[in-house]
């Protein structure tokens, strides 16, 4: 199922498997070559979703050293476990899987106040200062009421709206039901939707 | 349709997730219900905001490193594992004294089998043969057989022999 619609994020989901690597192989094909010795095939699944993996950390734990950690973790742990993965699924969906575990780890072993996103800058200052000041304010909003989120809810929004993940593949990232996960971004919009009730209703 | 039915397809409607029928009687009352068109903007506008907040940028120099590290590990990873396989052939020799004990013993047992099993199967022969007053007999009568195996290699038993 595409989210074209609401997100504008192109067809990545189902398009994301077919997406070759620079040396134009997908991704069982460039396990096949690591499982038979080739440590560069490994390198460029790395390569290809080493960006993905640390923004969906960075998205969870809203800390970016706590990011590149994490996304370090998780292609360790991919690098241990590549052999027994039975390719019942997408490799990226296995490999989120792997982050999300050790995203939701890593808090509750930490168990600490959840520290509020840091938010990028406006590229630069414009001829509208108002309207700057206004868009700063409302992402610092959108980014405390996103911090604010359960944790479960946090990842299947940004699975969804960040990664374009179709329900059943966050189903099986976060191992709960597809109608969980179609739950869980549902219950997350109507929360931010509440705390962000002040903002762009001119939409 | 009530507001209250129609609500919880907002999203997939956003989405386009919902079947053509379903989508087609949803689409007609969002049209006609300022509260849903409402709720259909505010969903909208969300969506929207949630998306453009972006992950800050890391420097051009943290992917390098980031690689550089992650390579070490894996290198640091792969060694351990060399070392454990390793580990499971001398693991043996980590064994706690007691059971390092009993393993070397057992393992001189083992060993020292074929030359207990012919000792032992030469004596076990009588006793399999002989039975409780054969031995006594046996004792009794060492002397003689001793002499009677002599007898038989100077070959003898003949001489011995009453002539009829």
């Amino acid at each position: 199922m595409t989210t074209d619609d609401a997100y504008g994020g192109g067809k990545r989901t189902q398009s994301r498997e077919a997406q070759a690597s620079p040396e134009g192989q997908s991704d069982f094909e460039l396990i096949d070559r690591f499982l038979a010795g080739d440590m560069s095939a490994f390198d460029a699944l790395v390569q290809k979703y080493q960006q993905d993996v640390y923004r969906l950390a960075y998205r969870i734990t809203l800390s970016a050293d706590d990011a590149k950690d994490l996304a370090q973790e998780t292609f360790l742990q991919a690098y241990r476990a590549l052999k027994g993965f039975r390719r019942r699924s997408s490799f990226y969906t296995w490999l989120y899987r792997i982050a999300v575990h050790l995203c939701f780890h890593h808090r509750r072993r930490s168990a600490r106040v959840e520290p509020v996103a840091e938010v990028p800058e406006s590229p630069a200052a414009s001829a509208q200062p108002l309207h700057d000041l206004l868009e700063a304010e409302q992402r610092h909003a959108v980014a405390t009421a996103i911090a604010a989120l359960p944790p479960q809810q946090r990842a299947a929004l940004t699975l969804r709206v960040h990664q374009n993940l179709s329900y059943r593949e966050i189903g099986a990232t976060l191992q709960c039901s597809e109608g969980a996960a179609r739950a869980n971004v549902f219950h997350a919009i109507q929360k931010l939707r509440a705390r962000l009730a002040g903002f762009g209703e001119d939409g | 349709m009530r507001c209250q039915r129609i609500q919880p397809h907002l999203l997939a409607l956003v989405e386009g997730e919902l079947k053509q029928s379903k989508r087609e009687k949803v689409a007609r009352h969002v049209a006609a219900c300022p509260a849903c068109a409402s709720a259909m903007r505010s969903l909208r506008q969300t969506l929207r905001v949630v998306q453009a907040i972006d992950v800050p940028e890391p420097s051009p120099a943290f992917w390098q490193e980031f690689g550089t590290a992650l390579h070490q590990r894996m290198r640091r990873e792969e060694a351990a594992h060399q070392g454990r396989r390793h580990g499971q052939l001398w693991g043996l020799f980590r064994l706690p004294k007691p059971a390092l004990a009993v393993v070397a013993v057992s393992l001189i047992l083992v060993c020292s089998l074929p030359f207990l099993g012919g000792h032992l199967g030469q004596q076990r022969i009588p006793r399999m043969i002989l039975s409780g007053g054969d031995e006594v007999s046996l004792a009794a009568n060492l002397d003689f057989l001793k002499h009677l195996d002599l007898l038989e290699e100077v070959d003898v038993l003949e001489q011995l022999d009453p002539s009829p």
